[in-house]
């Protein structure tokens, strides 16, 4: 009895309710140390199949016929055998989640792996982040499932297993909280935060074990050199945003002229992006890959600018082909090297008309890999954090938010859809996007409130508040006296209590809780209360005092709100 | 995360939750052992393939063929970052090159990881000096000097402090100079204790002894550095030095007076003809001159010659710039033994 007592009292004081949720913070752990140790074999596996495809001073035929052999013999794979590995990651992350209940085969994880490994090595022009989301997303599935998690429990592992991966590849951990969050869930305020960031930390410490404390981009100390710079950096802004919009049309464009084909051509059509790419890495070499050296190298200011130019247009084509062909593959590293590319020609151009008053062009490459990111991925708050955390360079802050917030309004301007949710639409899943969550979410319970509604008193007899329930055409009411609330009684307690009450004083407990509602939450916060406590009304209190009723929003009202006429019988 | 199939929400068996947790720690135990193993081929390959670079970029270099080699380095630099060696040629390359704009933020990236390296801190000196930041480039020669040197410490420590050294010299800063010279000839000793086939050490040597005015030994070290180094033209002129400063010396006790008033004569010669323009309307200098030896000269005499060619020294040759020459060091010397009347 005592320790079932001292049990409860450790339970309540951790905040974990029942086993499930202990269980899903061991496993937070768990997965991101799987998580963290299946990337950086992704990593390196990546990197070695590289080396043996294009050995050093290897033949220039190599750059020709490897992407296409790669993207042949993956495409052959994903279409034979891993059919669900396909493209980025991040949009069949968020399939799993929203439409799945958080189901992600183990097969579709090995998948991913293999098939990625082998494109990626190959040279075709997208990278490893978006799939490493899918891979992490799908171990934290696959070990909810084992250990027996319910359904949203599952699901709610899978941004675990995303910000491990993220956190792992990018060895950036507050960002993939962040991106976890603002892209993956859409929601910052998500209750798993604790387990997301859990898991990141321990994914981001398994990378600095094996491979040492080296940040992805090795970036001088650049500074604002002229406050005439914060002009430059939004011209910036709009030249990323608008190459965004660019990137992001042509990438869905090409998808739907890609489906046209029989199905039958599936497996041959990543072969074209791999054509593609081996035409381009014939002539410039630079462009194969998801070409990171090369970033470093712009970041540090040591690329001529005809070459950064042409990388940049050839990879703002490359990588749309590279992913509407079906190849397995990410857009985060390619949008952070075109917007590199395209900040690197800004800068230059910028320092060579305004020496004294610029910043070395490293400097707007740099600020141009958070503008793309912003622009094509339209994280603003992730992208201006992973820029941060990639190049440990706080003093260029502040030009990175200016030219992010441009970009990402100039993408959202001209490209309704964000990319992932567009590219659901293209396959018929309507995914929630933060921003029409938040739209369904925003109407506030003080918009459709009744005010100036009577308490149901204390003193009032059974029989009165039955007959006041039917008056009101509701299964519960709120119960107090001189203003004064104190709970909310429902017939169903009515009809159960034991022993029969009286008066409805015999229902309410002094000091005992009851469901309640502030005038700025959203509906669905009613509703989820309502659902709780089982009652279809519940009292709008005040911030500052539970007890003081401002008004009640009933079920039918908020029904009502959203056009669907009330049909519940009532109590008649 | 293999095994039967697990229904959502239904607790597992004792036994397959055990089962499980084996199967987690003998995955993480598998992915271990894949990564580590993965990284060090990684790291070896990144080793190897880094060192052609930096071979090829010095062999370029060499060539003369900076850019090319530059790229190379550039190379080698970003394939093993930690690499300090690598990274201090490829600084150095860009300081010949005169990019030194693009050397300056590696060199910081360089002493905020390694501020009391003795190399990094000497590649610094000479990028302050290529910059023309001659008061910076002494404190860092400092530093090199009492910097770490993993090997062959005293050896780089006597470098460093010539290359100080010479610096001063070319600069005139004499009071600085004079207080280095002592610990570079008490190090190149010390060196040449530990390692007596030391030629820089021996270089060193007979550098500070020339600049001391101890030309007589000075010119043993430099013999003894062109044993070791018979090609090295730098020594063979500084050998050549020695041995015409030892001929010119006027202050060794046991001349005859007759030669050091031929040596005053000479200093006086130099002095005219070196600063010719200068002193162009002094008929006392060519009357000096043009005298004919006397057959009994007094060792005032000589000092009387000595004195004009210091006048004139002093008069004009304190604009002129500095070179290494017998003359500049003779005046020195003669400047720093007793006053002349």
């Amino acid at each position: 009895m005592l320790k079932a007592s001292l049990r409860a009292k450790l339970l309540n004081w951790t905040g974990f309710r029942n086993r499930e949720d202990q269980l899903s913070v061991v496993l937070s752990i768990v997965i991101g140390v799987i998580v963290g140790l299946t990337v950086v074999a992704f990593i390196l596996l990546t990197g070695r199949l590289a080396t043996r495809m294009y050995p050093p001073g290897g033949a220039a035929w190599r750059r020709l016929l490897v992407p296409v052999a790669g993207t042949l013999v993956s495409g052959f794979l994903l279409f034979r055998f891993f059919p669900d590995a396909r493209g980025s990651g991040i949009p069949q992350t968020k399939f799993a989640l929203f439409i799945q209940d958080g189901y992600i085969s183990l097969r579709t994880v090995l998948g991913k792996f293999l098939a990625c490994s082998i494109s990626l090595a190959s040279g075709i022009a997208l990278g490893r982040e978006g799939p490493s989301v899918q891979i992490g997303a799908g171990i934290a599935s696959v070990l909810g499932r084992r250990f027996g998690l319910s359904k949203a429990n599952v699901k709610a592992l899978l941004p675990v297993g995303s910000a491990a991966a993220l956190a792992a590849a990018f060895n950036t951990p507050i960002a993939a909280v962040l991106f976890s969050l603002e892209e993956i869930l859409g929601n910052l305020h998500a209750p798993v935060l604790a387990s997301v960031v859990l898991s990141s930390a321990t994914s981001w410490m398994v990378l600095h074990l094996i491979l040492g404390d080296q940040p992805l981009f090795h970036v001088p100390a650049y500074r604002l050199v002229n406050p005439l710079e914060f002009g430059i950096y939004a011209i910036l802004g709009v030249i990323g945003g608008l190459a965004s919009v660019c990137f992001v049309k042509l990438l869905l464009k090409l998808r739907i002229w890609f489906k046209q084909f029989p199905a039958s051509t599936v497996w041959l059509q990543p072969a074209a992006g791999g054509l593609l790419m081996g035409v381009f890495g014939l002539f410039m070499p630079e462009v194969l890959g998801v070409g990171y050296d090369y970033v470093d190298r712009v970041l540090t200011g040591d690329f001529p600018i005809k070459t950064v130019v042409l990388l940049a247009i050839m990879k703002l084509i490359a990588t749309p082909l590279c992913y509407s062909s079906g190849n397995a593959g990410g857009i985060f590293g390619p949008s952070l090297f075109i917007g590199a590319m395209i900040g690197g020609t800004i800068g230059t151009i910028a320092h060579t008309l305004l020496p004294g008053l610029t910043a070395a062009p490293g400097a707007y490459a740099l600020v141009g890999m958070g503008t793309a990111f912003a622009g094509i991925v339209r994280t603003p708050l992730t992208s201006v954090i992973m820029i941060f955390e990639m190049t440990r360079d706080y003093s260029i802050i502040v030009p990175l938010m200016i030219s992010n917030l441009i970009s990402f309004f100039i993408s959202q301007q001209f490209q309704r859809e964000p990319i992932y949710e567009a590219l659901a639409l293209q396959e018929g899943v309507y995914l929630p996007t933060g921003e029409s969550r938040e739209e369904l979410a925003g109407i506030p319970v003080g918009d459709i409130m009744q005010t100036g509604v009577e308490l149901l008193s204390t003193s009032v007899d059974i029989a009165g508040a039955k007959q006041r329930f039917e008056n009101e055409k509701v299964h519960s009411w709120p119960v107090g006296d001189h203003n004064y609330l104190q709970g909310v009684v429902s017939s169903h307690e009515i009809e159960t209590a034991q022993p029969p009450p009286t008066t409805i004083a015999d229902l309410i407990k002094a000091g005992g809780e009851y469901p309640f509602v502030h005038s700025d939450h959203p509906v669905s916060y009613a509703l989820e209360r309502m659902g709780a406590a089982a009652v279809d009304v519940v009292p709008v209190v005040s911030r500052a005092n539970i007890h003081q009723m401002y008004g009640v929003v009933t079920l039918s009202g908020i029904l009502a709100t959203y056009g669907v006429p009330d049909t519940s019988p009532g109590l008649k | 995360m293999t095994g039967a199939k697990q229904t959502p929400g239904t607790r597992p068996p004792t036994n397959t939750i055990l089962g499980l947790i084996a199967s987690i720690a003998f995955v993480i135990a598998a992915l271990t052992f894949i990564d580590l193993n993965l990284e060090k081929a990684e790291r070896r390959d990144l080793a190897s393939q880094a060192r052609r670079a930096h071979l090829e970029g010095a062999s370029l270099i060499k060539q003369g063929k900076a850019e090319q080699g530059i790229d190379f380095l550039r190379k080698a630099h970003a394939l093993e970052r930690a690499n300090t060696l690598y990274e201090l040629d490829l600084i150095d390359a860009l300081i010949a090159a005169a990019k030194t704009e693009d050397a300056e933020p590696l060199m910081n990236e360089i002493l905020l990881r390694e501020p009391g390296d003795g190399r990094a801190n000497l590649t610094a000196a000479r990028l302050m000096l290529e910059r023309g930041k001659a008061v910076d480039a002494v404190s860092y020669f400092h530093r090199a000097i009492y910097g770490d040197w993993p090997e062959n410490a005293t050896a780089h420590r006597v470098a460093a402090r010539m290359e100080l050294v010479r610096l001063l010299v070319k600069n005139g800063r004499d009071k600085e100079l004079l207080a280095e010279l002592l610990p570079l000839q008490e190090e190149a000793r010390k060196e040449i204790d530990h390692n007596p086939k030391n030629t820089d050490a021996y270089a060193a040597l007979g550098e500070a002894q020339l600049e001391q005015g101890q030309y007589r030994d000075a010119h043993a070290a430099f013999l003894a550095a062109l044993r070791y180094r018979p090609e090295d033209p730098s020594i063979r002129r500084q050998l050549d030095l020695s041995s015409a400063l030892t001929d010119l010396d006027p202050t060794p006790r046991l001349l005859t007076s007759l030669e050091k008033y031929r040596r005053s004569l000479h200093i006086l010669q130099l002095a005219y003809d070196n600063l010719n323009g200068c002193i162009a309307n002094r008929p006392e200098v060519s009357r000096l001159l043009s005298r004919k030896p006397p057959s009994n000269p007094t060792n005032e005499l000589s000092e009387g010659v000595l004195a004009t060619a210091e006048k004139i020294w002093q008069a004009c040759g304190a604009g002129v710039s500095p070179k290494v020459d017998p003359l500049r060091l003779i005046m020195q010397k003669l400047a720093e033994t007793e006053p002349r009347p």
